[in-house]
Formats: C-alpha cells, structure tokens, sequence
C-alpha cells in the first residue's frame, strides 16, 4: 500500500476516480451496444420503408389505373381529371398524369401548380430520383394495354431518417441515463469496499493508531483484498507496538543510568568532602597527642603535668578510636558483614554505657547534661554494645553542634510496649529541607561551618542504621537553624522474662584467673592492659617481640596468648605456628591483635592457629568478653 | 397469354392513335371518325357488362353482336373484335336487318336517328339483351345505352333500369364514364 504514504486528499481522489472509471466503462460500453443496435435497425428500418414505400405507391397506381381505365377506354378525359384529383387525400403525392396507349398525356393531376411532367409514357417501374420517386403503371383492360399511370411522390426517406434517428437518439440516451444509474448503483460493490479501504488507511495514518480495521465482509478479490489489508495493520500494529515498547524501555533504562549518574556524581563529591573531612578529623586530635607526648618527655618528673598530658591524649585517643570504630561499624553494614548480638539488655546499663563514652567531651564543652529515666527497669532486646553506641552518637552529636555553654538532655519515656528516648540540645538546629538527609552518609548539615564543627557524616548514618537492625526507628525534629534538634528513638520492649543466655562479663571478674601472655611492640599499650589484667588477679607476663614472646610462652604455659601480628624480628603468624608447636601449645588461646580488620588478614590468622581476632585499638570489654568463653573455646579444641 | 396481349397492344395501337383527330374533326368530315369509335365503343361496353346465367350455351359459347342499320359499323366492328374475345369467348358480329332483331344477340346495336323505328325494334328484341341505340331519347324508346355527341365527342347515357329489366348487370365502372344514368323514375 504505497499509496497510503501519500496525502489524504489523493487517496480520495484516487476513489473519486475508480468510480468513475467503472461508471465510464459501463456507459461506454452500452453507447458501443446501443450504437451499433440502432444502426443496424436503421438500415432495416429505411429498406423497409422503402420497400413499404414504392409498394404503398405501385399499389397507388394499380388503384388509379384500376380507376381511370374505363375513362380512358371511352376517351372521357374530364372522368379521368376527376378520377386523378381523388389523390388530393396524399398529399405526399406531387403530380400524377394518365397517358394513352400511343404515349400522349391524356389526363393529369397536381398537388401544387407548376409541376413537371414527362412528354412520354416510359416503361413501367419505378425510379427514386433524388427526394422524389416517379412510378409508371401499365393500364390494362380486358386484356389491352389501353395506357399509363404517371405518379410522382415525395420520397420521406430522410424525413423517415431524422424522425427515426431522433428517436433512436432519444432511446438512447434515455438508456445511456439509466446505465449510468445502474453503473452508479452497481460499481458500489466494487468501490464501497475500496472506499472503506481508503478511509481506514487515512485514519490510521492521521490518528496512527494500529487497531482500526476495515468493516465489512466482502466476497472475492475484495474480500482477500480488505482481509490483507486488515492483517498487515495488525502487523503493523504488532511491530509499531513492540518498537515503542521497546523505546520505552531504552528511555527508561537511559533515565535510571542518568540518575544513577547523578548519584555517582553527588557521592563522589560526597566522598571528596568525606576524604578531604576525614583527613581533618584524623588529623585534629593528634595535635594535643603530639602536646601530651612532648609534655610528657620533657616533664617526666612533674606528676601533675604527666596526668594531665595522659588525660589530654587519652580523650583525644578515644575521640579518634570511636571515629575509626563508626567508620568500620558503617562499613560493614554496607557490605552486610555486620550482626547485632542479641539479647535482653536494661536500659540504665546501656545509658550508663553510653554516659561513660561521651560524658567527657560534653563536659569539655561545657553543656549542661540532663537525663531523665523511667523508674522502672526497661527490658530491651538487642544488642548492648550497639544500643549505647547509638545514644552516644546522638549525644555526642548533639554535644558537637551546640556552642559553648548549652544544655544536652536525654529523656526516655514508656509508650505501650515502645521505649521513646529523646536526644535535644540547644545547638545551630536544622534547616527543615535537612531533616531527612542528615541521616545519609557523609551528609553534614552545613558545609559553610568551621571546621572545628564539622563532621564525617558518618554518626547519625551509624545510628539509623543500628536502631533499624533492633526494629526501631529514628527521625530528627528542629524548630529552625539557631533554634537547637531533637532527635527521637524508637525501640520495642521486651515484656516477656528471658532466661539468662549467657553470664555477664562482671561474674567472671573474679571467678577464675588465668595465666596469660601479651606481646606487642606498643610499650604503652601492652604495658597498660597488662596492670589491668594483673589487678583482676590474673597473672600476666609481657614481652614486646617475637622470640621473647616464644621463650615465654615455653616456659609460662599460658592459658590465653594476645599477639600483635606486626612485631620485631618475627611476625605474629609465625610466632603463632611456633606457639602451637610448643607441647602446651594446643591448650593456648591464641588472639591475633593487627590493625587490619580485612577479611582476608582474618583468613590468615586463623589458618596460622589464631582462636580470634581482634583489631587495633582494642578495647579492655573485648579481652573480658573472650577470657569468659575459655569454657566453650576448650571444648571446641578438644 | 403475353403473346396474346402484346398482339392486342399492336392491334389496339392503329384504334387508339385515331381517336385523338375524331376530337378535332368537323362534324361533317367525321361520320366514318364517328362509326369507328361507336364499334370500339361497342366492343368495349362488353368488358363492363355481366349477361344472365342462361345467356351461353356453354363456357366456350361466342358472344354474339348484332348491328341493325348501320353496315358500315358492323363492317367496323367486325374489324375490331377480329382476333379478340371477351370472357375468353369469340365475339361474332351480324350485321342485321331490322326484322332480324328479334334474333339470340348478346348485344344489339340499333342505328339510325328514327326514335319510332327504333323504338319498334327495342320492343321487338329478345330480351336479356344489351341494347345500344344512337337516336334522340333512345333511353325513352327502352335502351340500355344511348349514344350522344357532346361537344363533338362520343358520349352515351345509360338507363339501369332497362338494363335490369333485361337481366344485365352494368359495372359501376362504366357508369362513370357515362353522360346521364338514369334510374327508377327518372325516364
């Protein structure tokens, strides 16, 4: 259907013209018919007439000579005139004359004066000469040619031809009309189903939709026609619908590609602040270190001095540890390592908990700390650690953006069987378009703040996503910038008693005392666990390299062995294998202690002997929470 | 049959070139003009008259003509139905003498101008008979046909009723040519 391509209008003509080719063709046809019909009845019609003619005229005569010959024979000439002038009644008749035996004119007649007549009588017969035809007849009486009739007539063969020829004219026109009509009529079956035709492909091309069809049920050709036609729209259709589909897909995948980088684009951008923020935040508490550390070497004598360079450099520490623990604690949710610990857990412990962390940076900045708790005790069910992770977060955030001087509180009340604790403070505030993004990583509330006040973005992220792992929820109210937040926790209740899972660390403070090796080139560090674990009454015994630690360990038997993996002259992997070749080496818990916390160093830890793992800066809970499961470990090993 | 008729034209062809001159001919110089077209006259009256039933022996019977006082009419007429028929009969002509009027005729002719004298010979003919006269009111005297010169032509009346009476039937055709016809009362 090339056609179809083409404008609207020429499809219609194109119709226009079909119909009146199939009406011409008709007409034509019946003119050929009709004229070759009403030649031929013509020619018979005028040999006929003038057969009918010449006989109406020799009968004319014989009844004239019939007439006019007892006239004759008695030589009665006026008769004769009078017998003649009966043919006034034929008007067609011009002149007639009777002539004698010897061929003189005896008697004569016209229908108007002035005619000609022959001088003699001639053969009998008849002649057309020109329009007129000239008749003689023999008179014969009794057996004797006694004369001749004379008669001239007009001859009405052209009349006779224009008066028939008018009327076959008239006939055939008249069924050169009636054709026509019928043709009209007829060629409706032909052009009706062509129309349709036309008109469907114009709408589906104006309109282009693909599910119009073409009415009708035609037999023949047409039928097949129609039929076509009418499954290549519904091809069409099919294919016009699958393109766009598929279009639509292509769009839609451009977009979410386009979105996609966007948000690449905005988290790169993000993660520039972040590195450019880290780097700072890092950076920060090492200064007041670097402080207490020169402090410390030049003024070793002075203990005022020293306390006060080791309580600077240890808040500043524990600042950067809980930064590093939020950044690795985040890390893991994001790539689904991370697990809660769960199990039931009362409130005020992990207030307490919390309190512990961060009430010496409110303090530094001077707020004012409000608590106000249910007086009952609130069972929750989660996981301690995290809980009070996360109200540390919010209050050291909270500590963090208010200047010098404000007030922090924490309120916890019982809604039904949902614990809501509120965080506020009387700090900078949030714009209202914040309030649902401070809580995506690395969003900070204000770029433009001094970067004494700015932070990683990564608190509040943690805290979501931890009170999401214990089934609560978290959201941040403000009254406006300058105005101070709040930040509200949902958690749910435990109502029901549970049987204790496992004993708290605290019975195991005294409870058994083991024999235990710590080996780390950090003096400090190892020096400082080390007087821990001696006061709980465990006895402790502290090197600070490989082969020492070895030596040790043959001659010590130790019950539980923390390795630093980077020590002096031998790694801790390969002390491990040694420690474990020992004779008593199978009974030691071995703990490896690095500064990477990849999966892969956990790997190879494990694969040189290591029972655990712990990373760097490691915190004094952890080495109680792992001397509290020697039973279990022993049972493992055995 | 063609034969027969092409004789006829040639034989017919010396009468009919005749009549013509008779038109324009003196009444004096044209007595013999006169007799031969009152013969062919005579012969002709034949071919417009039926006879009765009784009137022929047979088919093949001649029709007899009888011509009283005028010889040289007879003579005439003699010539001109030589070689004819009427009817496919021969025609015989007589010249007769007035006491033979009496005798079988088809048709006889009466000359002479004697309205007493033919009057006489009329009533003493046969009947089924066509009598011709040529005397002033030869209808008067009982004849079928009367001869008149009208303006120097032959011309003749017929009365019906005398043809009725003698059981001969005239042709309307040949009442058209004739001068007077008389019927039913009007002798």
């Amino acid at each position: 259907m090339s056609a179809a391509t083409s404008a609207g209008t020429s499809v219609a003509t194109k119709g226009a013209t079909v119909r009146n080719k199939l009406i011409l063709m008709a007409v034509s046809t019946t003119i050929v018919a009709l004229l070759a019909a009403a030649l031929a009845m013509l020619v018979f019609d005028l040999r006929t007439f003038q057969r009918y003619w010449t006989d109406d005229l020799m009968g004319q005569a014989d009844i004239v000579a019939r007439v006019t010959a007892p006239a004759l024979a008695f030589n009665d000439d006026e008769t004769a005139r009078q017998n003649l002038a009966v043919l006034r009644v034929r008007p067609q008749i011009l002149a007639a004359a009777i002539y004698a035996a010897n061929g003189t004119r005896f008697a004569s007649y016209e229908a108007v004066p002035g005619q000609r007549f022959p001088e003699r009588a001639q053969a009998p017969g008849y002649r057309i000469d020109g329009g007129e035809v000239v008749v003689f007849r023999s008179i014969v009486e009794n057996g004797d040619l006694i004369g001749t009739v004379y008669l001239r007539s007009r001859y009405g063969l052209w009349e006779r031809l224009f008066s028939y020829g008018a009327i076959l004219g008239a006939v055939m026109l008249g069924a050169l009309a009636i054709a026509a009509l019928v043709a009209s009529r007829l060629q409706a079956a032909i052009t009706r189903p062509l129309q349709a035709v036309t008109n469907t492909a114009r709408d589906v091309m104006q309109q282009r939709d693909f599910t119009l069809r073409v009415p009708g049920k035609e037999r023949g050709e047409i039928g097949v026609l129609v039929e076509a036609f009418n499954d290549m729209l519904a091809e069409i259709g099919r294919r016009s619908a699958a393109l766009q589909e598929a279009n639509a897909t292509l769009e839609h995948e451009m977009e979410v590609r386009q979105r996609a980088e966007q948000a690449l684009i905005v988290a790169d951008r993000r993660k520039d602040e972040f590195l450019a923020t880290l780097a700072h935040e890092l950076r920060n508490p090492l200064a007041p270190i670097r402080t207490g550390l020169d402090i410390l070497r030049l003024r070793s004598g002075d203990a005022q001095a020293t306390q006060r360079a080791t309580d600077i450099m240890e808040r500043q520490l524990r600042q950067m540890v809980r930064l590093v623990d939020d950044l690795l604690d985040v890390s893991r949710i994001n790539t689904g390592k991370f697990a809660i610990k769960t199990g039931r857990v009362e409130l005020k412990a992990v207030v307490n908990d919390a309190l512990e962390v961060v009430r010496p940076y409110i303090e530094l900045h001077g707020h004012e700390l409000v608590i106000d708790l249910p007086d009952r005790p609130v069972f929750l069910h989660g996981d301690a650690t995290r809980l009070a992770q996360i109200l540390s977060n919010l209050l050291n955030n909270a500590a963090k953006y208010t200047n010098r001087g404000g007030r922090v509180s924490l309120k916890a009340t019982v809604e039904d069987r949902t614990l809501v604790m509120v965080v506020a403070d009387t700090g900078i505030g949030i714009a209202a378009d914040m309030l649902d993004t401070v809580f995506e990583m690395f969003v900070q509330v204000d770029s433009t703040l001094e970067r004494s006040n700015a932070g990683l973005g990564v608190g509040l992220s943690l805290a979501r996503k931890l009170v999401e792992l214990h089934g609560g929820s978290i959201e941040a109210h403000s009254a406006g910038v300058g105005h101070g937040s709040q930040f509200v926790v949902r958690l749910p209740i435990v109502v029901d008693p549970e049987l204790p899972a496992k004993p708290t660390p605290a019975a195991f403070i005294s409870a058994e005392t083991y024999r235990i090796l710590l080996a780390d080139d950090n003096v400090d560090f190892v020096n400082s666990i080390g007087a821990l674990l001696t006061a709980m009454g465990h006895s402790v015994v502290i090197t600070h390299n490989g082969p020492d630690a070895l030596a040790a360990a043959k001659r010590f038997c130790p019950d539980y062995a923390f390795l630093d993996i980077g020590l002096p002259k031998m790694s801790g992997y390969d002390l491990a294998r040694a420690i474990r070749a020992l004779p008593s080496g199978s009974m030691t818990v071995m703990i490896a202690v690095t500064g990477w916390g990849q999966e892969k160093d956990r790997q190879l830890a494990f694969e040189a002997g290591f029972d655990h793992h712990m990373v760097k800066p490691v915190r004094f809970e952890q080495i109680e929470e792992i001397l509290g499961n020697r039973a279990i470990i022993k049972k493992l090993r055995t | 049959m063609a034969g027969w008729a092409l004789a006829c034209a040639s034989a017919l062809g010396v009468l009919a070139a005749a009549l013509p001159p008779a038109q324009a001919q003196n009444p004096a110089a044209s007595s013999a003009l006169e007799r031969r077209v009152k013969a062919a006259f005579l012969y002709k009256f034949l071919g417009y008259a039926e006879f009765p039933p009784g009137a022929f022996f047979d088919g093949a019977s001649p029709v007899l003509i009888g011509v009283a006082g005028s010889d040289d009419l007879a003579a005439e007429l003699a010539r001109v139905v030589a070689g004819r028929t009427i009817n496919n009969r021969p025609v015989i002509v007589r010249a007769l003498r007035d006491a033979d009027v009496h005798a079988p005729l088809h048709l006889l002719f009466i000359g002479g101008a004697d309205p007493a004298r033919v009057g006489r010979l009329v009533r003493q003919a046969t009947s089924s008979m066509l009598v011709v006269t040529e005397c002033e009111n030869g209808l008067q005297q009982g004849s079928v046909i009367n001869f008149r010169i009208i303006d120097e032509r032959v011309r003749f009346d017929v009365s019906l009723d005398a043809a009725e009476r003698n059981g001969i039937k005239l042709s309307s055709r040949l009442l058209t040519v004739a001068n007077r016809v008389q019927k039913g009362g009007q002798q």
